[in-house]
């Protein structure tokens, strides 16, 4: 199942890169690649079943834990 | 712009393969309709027995009504029913897939009846697995079956092509006797979950009508929390659906100097008043007003006419006033609230709930309760005397 | 095209539709006084729509991104935008779990991932047609979702006892304002949002008008929902996990109407993918403005792949969306919609940046 990654992200990619190439939009392709290359990264582990780390609850330990202004009565 | 058509083409495609298979999909013919459950206490500690009853549903509609032929006992040509035993009901319907060749489907369900044996232990486990299933329906009506549950799938089925409408389409009639409750799953959790008013559930039996089964009407089976505790008859159900303004119609027998009526109950309307006592009691104040009408009436006095009428109207309210007393007289009995004063004093009276809250069955053994009750006269059908000669 | 007020008005009411239809935690506090919470919340939330078009009205026709950089100067300006376009990034995912949770829920083996691939694609779609298209559906489904509320209460006029209501008021004051607090924090200043379309709209101050004209026309629509959940469900409120869907699910008229909550589920669903639109939109522009070029478009299929990556990875169990939203959720939220607004207009006021710029 992992493998349904790589068509997938050919195909964004496929759609997203020539029109940039074209217009020669060299910040646009920096940043596009970088995110490519991280989602791509996650979306492999995913898919391979590895957990990969969850914002909220990255977001929820620091809001509980670190700073301790969470509350329920 | 080409490149736009190729783009919705590809868009289009690919949602109608995500949105259209649709992984839970699943045809009628592979599903097995539950019209009914009885759940029974099982044989070994700690089980529950429990009896699916399921429609069959073919192709060509060739079963009549009630056309059983009874292979094996365990249904007719458009029912079947399925026992298993287990520990969990979840558990339970997941087993009995190993029997049943199509996946069991609740949500169809009208019916959930537990034996007597079972609802004494408590129907709080047996309800769990109905509440939580995002299929099942908090709509179906849940009663409680003198002897065994599952006895009451095997009656013998009389307009419906199984017992379990047969027994859905009775307790929706009930509303012309306003003697037995017709309590759906969603009361039973509202008034646990209430913590002080005592649930009341439809008492039914099988009884033998010349040589068939026949389901018939006990009254009401009274619940403390989840479990059951007493039962009462009709009359006192009837006086209890007064006090909870569920009375729509029915008919009682009023006596009469050398007649006798059947006092018809058109419309009822009830309201309960609720006060404190200087003591720290509770003093409920129970009014009904009701219209009455003559059902039938024996002999040839002329009751309806404007001697007579009043005489109806005192009798009628007198044998209300009798029923509900009843009904009072047995729920402080049972030390269940059948009628709902906790919730009431919770709503009108907060701090006082606060303080009796603990000792609820206590204080309302201990209420004091006064009946009012007011009939008015309707029509007295479509003849104005009694088929005689008149008096002269 | 340009957004009229009217438009962005009712989409951003249909913000505030989605989060009513899927109240759960909102009941927690107050019960039977959920009313009362959702009346306060409202007269809290006028308070901070005033600060939003404030700010609008200093700013006009500028986005969020650019008012900070105004404000804050181009370093701290960065740095609070970028926290801004995380906090939008989180409400995609949080929402796209939430609707993938919810047709989980009727359909119970669906893999999640099929629910939000397809959601969000289409949400995709509409992104990359544009502010206006999004906003021009807003209109539309606020009415039929409001008509069919309606109906739904209509139906389900015979299971209301009004005295389900009572008693009112029973409960320590400190309840209320965690209520009130919640009930702001998470349906009702979302629109906030918005910031992200001004530059859209026809009326470049018209921020004011829009939010408040969505804050009236949801709140009342979330007063009117609480209020029946709680006249027709009683003490079932508490454990119910979906209480309005429920609520929908007991209607029962003459054995015929039935099953009525599949319009429920329509409405649902199309409130929710206006919702994950304009915060897909919002979060692609502030990203593109973060960066400073000049179209956002390029990065709509990345954002997608990322909000479903993401968004299944969200929460492994459901207790834990029950202990973000009820504990974590709210501060998270007042942080980013009311204290750095606050701050964002305090800053401003002294820097004496309100004076109408040339």
């Amino acid at each position: 199942m992992a493998f349904v990654i790589f068509p997938v992200f050919a195909l964004m990619a496929l759609f997203d890169f020539p029109k940039l190439i074209n217009d020669k939009r060299s910040r646009e392709i920096k940043l596009l690649s970088a995110l490519y290359i991280i989602a791509f990264a996650l979306a492999f582990m995913q898919a391979l079943g590895m957990e990969i780390p969850s914002l909220i609850k990255w977001i929820r330990d620091v809001i509980l834990d670190v700073l301790k202004i969470g509350y329920s009565l | 712009m080409k490149h736009r058509i190729y783009r919705f083409l590809f868009a289009a495609l690919i949602l109608a393969l995500l949105l259209a298979g649709c992984y839970d999909r699943r045809e009628l013919n592979t599903l097995g309709f539950v019209m009914g459950v009885a759940i029974d206490k099982g044989e070994n500690k700690d089980e529950i027995e429990l009896s699916l009853q399921m429609a069959k549903v073919t192709g060509s509609d060739q079963s009549e009504p009630g056309s059983g032929s009874k292979e094996s006992g365990t249904g007719g040509d458009s029912y079947i029913n399925v026992s298993a035993s287990g520990e969990s009901i979840n558990q339970i319907v997941r087993d009995m897939e190993y029997k049943v060749s199509r996946r069991i489907y609740v949500p169809h369900n009208q019916v959930v009846v537990f034996g007597e044996d079972m609802a004494r232990q408590g129907i709080r486990d047996g309800m769990d697995f109905f509440a939580r299933a995002p299929e099942a329906r908090a709509t179906v009506y849940v009663l409680v079956a003198k002897g065994k549950a599952a006895d009451i799938l095997e009656a013998d089925t009389v307009f419906e092509k199984m017992p379990s409408s047969d027994l859905k389409k009775i307790i929706d009639e009930q509303d012309i006797t306003s003697t037995v409750p017709q309590t759906t799953l969603y009361d039973i959790m509202n008034d646990i979950l209430s913590r002080s008013k005592a649930p009341i559930l439809p008492y039914i039996e099988i009884i033998d009508d010349k040589g068939s089964k026949r389901i018939n009407c006990l009254g009401s089976a009274v619940f403390k929390n989840d479990k059951m505790i007493g039962h009462m008859d009709l009359q006192q159900t009837r006086g209890t659906l007064y006090v909870l303004d569920k009375v729509q119609t029915g008919t009682m027998t009023v006596k009469f100097k050398d007649a006798a009526a059947a006092a018809e109950i058109r419309q009822s309307k009830s309201k309960v008043k609720l006060s404190l006592k200087k003591d720290g009691g509770v003093k409920a104040e129970i009014q009904v007003r009701q219209t009455v009408g003559i059902g039938d009436q024996k002999g040839t006095l002329n009751i309806a006419n404007a001697e007579n009428i009043p005489v109806l109207l005192k009798e009628s309210e007198k044998t209300v006033k009798e029923e509900i007393m009843a009904a009072i007289d047995k729920a402080k009995e049972l030390g269940a609230d059948v009628f709902g004063f906790g919730k009431s004093i919770y709503r009108k009276y907060p701090r006082k709930w606060k303080e009796i809250e603990e000792n609820w069955e206590e204080v309302f053994r201990e209420m004091e309760t006064v009946v009012k009750v007011k009939s008015k006269a309707d029509g007295s059908g479509r003849i104005m005397r009694p088929i005689a000669p008149a008096v002269q | 095209m340009k957004i009229s007020v009217k438009q962005a008005g009712y989409t951003a009411a249909a913000f505030i539709f989605t989060s009513a239809l899927l109240t759960k935690g909102v009941y927690m506090y107050l019960r039977q006084d959920s009313w009362v919470a959702v009346i306060l919340s409202f007269l809290v939330s006028l308070i901070f729509v005033y600060i939003y078009a404030t700010l609008n009205k200093w700013f006009p026709s500028k986005s969020l991104i650019e008012i900070n950089e105004a404000v804050f100067g181009k370093i701290i300006g960065k740095i609070i935008s970028a926290g801004y376009l995380f906090y939008f990034f989180t409400l995609i995912i949080l929402n796209a779990r939430d609707i993938s949770g919810f047709v989980g829920y009727i359909l119970p083996t669906t893999p999640y991932v099929v629910i939000m691939v397809a959601f969000i694609y289409t949400c995709s779609w509409a992104v990359r047609k544009g502010a206006w298209n999004i906003a021009s559906y807003g209109p539309l489904i606020v009415f039929v979702s409001l008509f069919v509320i309606m109906l739904n209460g209509l139906f389900l006029i015979n299971d209301i006892e009004l005295n389900r209501l009572a008693p009112a008021f029973t409960f320590p004051p400190i309840k209320y304002i965690a209520g009130t607090h919640l009930l702001t924090a998470l349906p009702l200043c979302e629109i906030f949002v918005f910031f992200m379309f001004v530059p859209y709209l026809q009326k470049a101050d018209g921020l004011g008008k829009v939010l408040f004209r969505g804050l009236t026309v949801g709140a009342a629509a979330l007063l009117f929902i609480v209020i029946r959940d709680i006249v027709i469900l009683g003490d079932t409120l508490l454990i119910l996990s979906q209480p309005t869907y429920s609520v929908i699910r007991l209607i029962d008229v003459g054995d015929i109407l039935t099953r009525v909550e599949i319009l429920y589920a329509g409405i649902l669903i199309s409130l929710m993918f206006i919702k994950i639109s304009v915060l897909y939109y919002a979060t692609i522009t502030a990203a593109a403005r973060l960066v400073k070029t000049s179209s956002h478009d390029y990065l709509i299929r990345i954002t997608g792949a990322l909000a479903v990556i993401f968004g299944l990875s969200v929460f492994s169990a459901e207790y834990e969306h029950m202990d973000w939203t009820n504990r974590a959720a709210p501060i998270y939220s007042s942080f980013f919609i009311m204290l750095l607004p606050l701050l964002t207009l305090g800053t401003a006021a002294i820097r004496g940046l309100n004076r109408k710029n040339k």
